[in-house]
C-alpha cells in the first residue's frame, strides 16, 4: 500500500481527513475506551473542529476529545 | 454464528489456554482464553483462584504478549474490528447524509462564537427564569403563602389545639417547628418546587442531547480545576441536589476527579433549595448577589485550582460520543423527571421529619438552647444577630432548610443586607445537609469525609468573617 503523510490528529487542521492509522496512547484502559467508541485503526477520519476541545467524525458518529488523546491517534491524510 | 480468525500466534496461544483450562465458566473456553489474552481483571482472577494450571496459563499469556509490541487487548480488537467491517460492507450501503436543521444547530453549539453564548442562554433560561423565577419564587411563594400559610398551619393548628391536650404533643406536630407546620411545609412547599423545576429543566437538556456538548464546551475550564469536561453531568446536578450529584460522582473515570468532585460539591456547589431561595432574598439586592455570586464562583474555581495541584494521580482525559440533537421527547421527560421527584421527595420527607423531631426534641430537653448559646459567640464574630445561629443549625440537618430558615428570618425584617450577604455566604459553603454527608461517607469511605467536613467547616466562617471585616471596614451599604 503507498503510504501517504502521517500525522497526528492534534496537528490537523479542520476539515481534513485521513484513514486512522494508530492509536499510541499508552493508557490500556483509555485505548480500549476509544476503541469501544470506534476510534481504531483503518476507520476513516474527519476533524471537525479543534476549539474548545477536538471533534472528529467517524462513520456516522461524532466524538469530542481533548489534545491529549487528539495527539495520540495517528492519521494517514494521504499525498 | 461468526468466528473471528485471529494470526496463528494468537491461535496456538488460544488452543494451548483452552488446552490448561479445566473448570466450567459459561462461557466457551475459546471466550475465556480471549479474555485472559486480553487482560481481563475479572477472568484473570477468577482462573488465578480456581485453575490447577494457572501459572502455567499466566506464563503463556505473558509470552503471547512477549511476541506483539501493542497490548494484546488492542492486538484482538483490530481483528474483531477487521471482521466487523467485512459484515457491515456485505449488508449495508453507506449514504452521504445531508445536513438538516438538527445537524446545524449541532454545529452552532459546539462553535465557540455561538456556543458560549447559547450555553449562557441554557443556563439563564433554564436554571435563573425557569427554576429560580418560577419554582423557586412563584410557585413557592403560592404554597407556601397561601396552601400552608393560610389553610393547613391554622386547621393544623387549630385541630391541635381542640383535640390533644398535652402541649409537648402539640408542639411536636404543630406550632413553629412541628412535624407538620415545619417538616412538611419545607418538604412540599419550599423544596419540591424548586427541585422539581430543576428536573425537569436537566431531563429536557438530556433528552434533547445538549448535555454531552455543553461537556465539551466547558472541559478546558474544568481541566483547571482537576476535572474533565465529562463533570460537568454531576457538578450541574449538584445545582439540583448535592446528594444525588455526590453519587453520580462514581461515573467520573479516576479516583482523583472522583475526589475533586466530591469535595466541590461539598463546599461550592449550593443545591438548588438554596441556590433558589438565595436568588429570592438576594434579586432585590443586585450589588450583595454579585457579591455573593464572585465569592462563591471564586471559591469554586481557587479551591479546584489547589486541589488539582496539591491531589496526586493522573492527569483527566476528556473523550465523548456527541449524540445528534434531537426534539426532547416529552413522556420520556415526564417519566425521567417524575421518577427522580418521588425517589428524592420519599429521600427527604424522612430527614425532613426527623429534624423536626430533633429540633423538637432539642427544645424540650434544653439541648437546642444549649447548642445555640455555644455557637452564638461565632454568630456575633461574623457580625450577625443571635437568630441567625439556628439557621446554622438547621443548615447542617439540611443545607435547604437552613436556607429556608433564613428566609422566614427575612420576612420578619431581622437581618440588614450586609448581614444576609455573610449568612448567605457562609450557609452556602458550609458542612454538605446530613443527607450528603451521609451519601459522601458511603461513597468515599468515612475518612475522607471527614476530612472533607473539617475543612469545609472552617473554611466557610473564615470566609464569612473576612467578608463581615471588609464590608465592615468598607461601610458599605449595600
Amino acid at each position: 500500500m503507498d503510504k501517504g503523510k502521517r500525522m497526528n490528529l492534534g496537528k490537523m487542521k479542520p476539515g481534513q481527513q485521513g484513514q486512522i492509522i494508530r492509536l499510541c496512547y499508552i493508557d490500556t484502559g483509555f485505548l480500549h475506551k476509544l476503541m469501544a467508541l470506534g476510534v481504531v485503526p483503518g476507520e476513516r477520519v474527519v476533524l471537525l473542529q479543534t476549539f474548545p476541545t477536538f471533534v472528529v467524525r467517524i462513520g456516522y458518529t461524532q466524538i469530542a476529545m481533548d489534545r491529549l488523546l487528539a495527539e495520540s491517534v495517528e492519521v494517514d491524510i494521504g499525498g | 454464528m461468526v468466528t473471528v480468525n485471529y494470526d496463528t500466534v494468537l491461535e496456538d496461544a488460544v488452543t494451548v489456554i483452552t488446552g490448561l483450562l479445566t473448570c466450567d465458566y459459561k462461557l466457551s473456553r475459546r471466550a475465556m482464553a480471549l479474555l485472559l489474552l486480553q487482560g481481563d481483571q475479572e477472568a484473570t482472577l477468577m482462573v488465578r483462584n480456581i485453575e490447577p494450571a494457572c501459572e502455567c496459563i499466566m506464563a503463556g499469556v505473558n509470552s503471547t504478549q512477549q511476541k506483539f509490541e501493542q497490548p494484546l487487548g488492542y492486538v484482538i480488537m483490530m481483528y474483531r474490528q477487521q471482521t466487523a467491517n467485512y459484515i457491515l460492507e456485505q449488508v449495508t450501503t453507506m449514504r452521504q447524509r445531508s445536513d438538516d436543521w438538527a445537524g446545524y444547530l449541532s454545529y452552532l453549539t459546539m462553535w465557540p462564537v455561538t456556543g458560549i453564548p447559547i450555553l449562557l442562554l441554557v443556563l439563564y433560561v433554564g436554571m435563573y427564569k425557569f427554576v429560580g423565577q418560577l419554582g423557586a419564587g412563584i410557585v413557592v411563594e403560592y404554597l407556601e403563602q397561601v396552601t400552608f400559610g393560610s389553610y393547613i398551619n391554622p386547621y393544623v393548628n387549630d385541630v391541635l389545639e381542640s383535640c390533644l391536650p398535652w402541649e409537648a404533643l402539640r408542639l411536636l406536630l404543630g406550632g413553629d417547628y412541628g412535624i407538620i407546620t415545619l417538616g412538611f411545609r419545607y418538604a412540599i412547599a419550599i423544596v419540591l418546587p424548586v427541585v422539581g423545576t430543576f428536573f425537569i429543566a436537566f431531563s429536557l437538556l438530556e433528552d434533547s442531547g445538549y448535555l454531552p456538548r455543553l461537556a465539551m464546551m466547558v472541559d478546558s475550564i474544568f481541566k483547571v480545576i482537576g476535572l474533565n469536561g465529562r463533570a460537568v453531568i454531576p457538578i450541574t446536578l449538584g445545582f439540583g441536589c448535592g446528594t444525588m450529584a455526590t453519587m453520580v460522582t462514581r461515573t467520573l473515570e479516576t479516583w482523583r476527579e472522583r475526589l475533586i468532585a466530591t469535595f466541590l460539591l461539598a463546599l461550592a456547589i449550593p443545591c438548588s433549595a438554596q441556590l433558589g431561595l438565595m436568588m429570592g432574598m438576594l434579586s432585590a439586592k443586585p450589588v450583595a448577589m454579585t457579591i455573593w455570586v464572585m465569592i462563591i464562583s471564586g471559591t469554586f474555581m481557587f479551591s479546584g485550582f489547589l486541589a488539582a495541584r496539591l491531589i496526586p494521580g493522573q492527569r483527566p482525559v476528556f473523550y465523548m460520543e456527541l449524540p445528534p440533537l434531537r426534539i426532547p421527547n416529552i413522556t420520556n421527560v415526564i417519566i425521567k423527571s417524575y421518577t427522580r421527584m418521588r425517589w428524592y421527595f420519599w429521600e427527604i420527607l424522612p430527614l425532613f421529619v426527623a429534624a423536626s423531631v430533633l429540633i423538637w426534641l432539642g427544645k424540650m430537653t434544653g439541648g437546642f438552647d444549649w447548642l445555640m448559646r455555644t455557637l452564638i459567640p461565632l454568630t456575633t464574630a461574623l457580625g450577625l444577630p443571635g437568630e441567625a445561629t439556628k439557621i446554622f443549625i438547621f443548615g447542617f440537618f439540611r443545607r435547604d432548610y437552613g436556607a429556608a430558615g433564613l428566609y422566614d428570618l427575612i420576612e420578619t425584617g431581622g437581618l440588614t443586607t450586609a448581614q444576609l450577604l455573610v449568612t448567605a455566604t457562609v450557609l452556602t459553603l458550609f458542612v454538605p445537609c446530613i443527607a450528603q454527608f451521609a451519601v459522601m461517607t458511603k461513597e468515599r469511605g468515612w475518612g475522607i469525609a471527614l476530612c472533607i467536613a473539617a475543612l469545609i467547616f472552617p473554611f466557610a466562617f473564615a470566609v464569612g468573617y473576612v467578608l463581615h471585616c471588609s464590608l465592615t471596614v468598607m461601610h458599605m451599604l449595600l
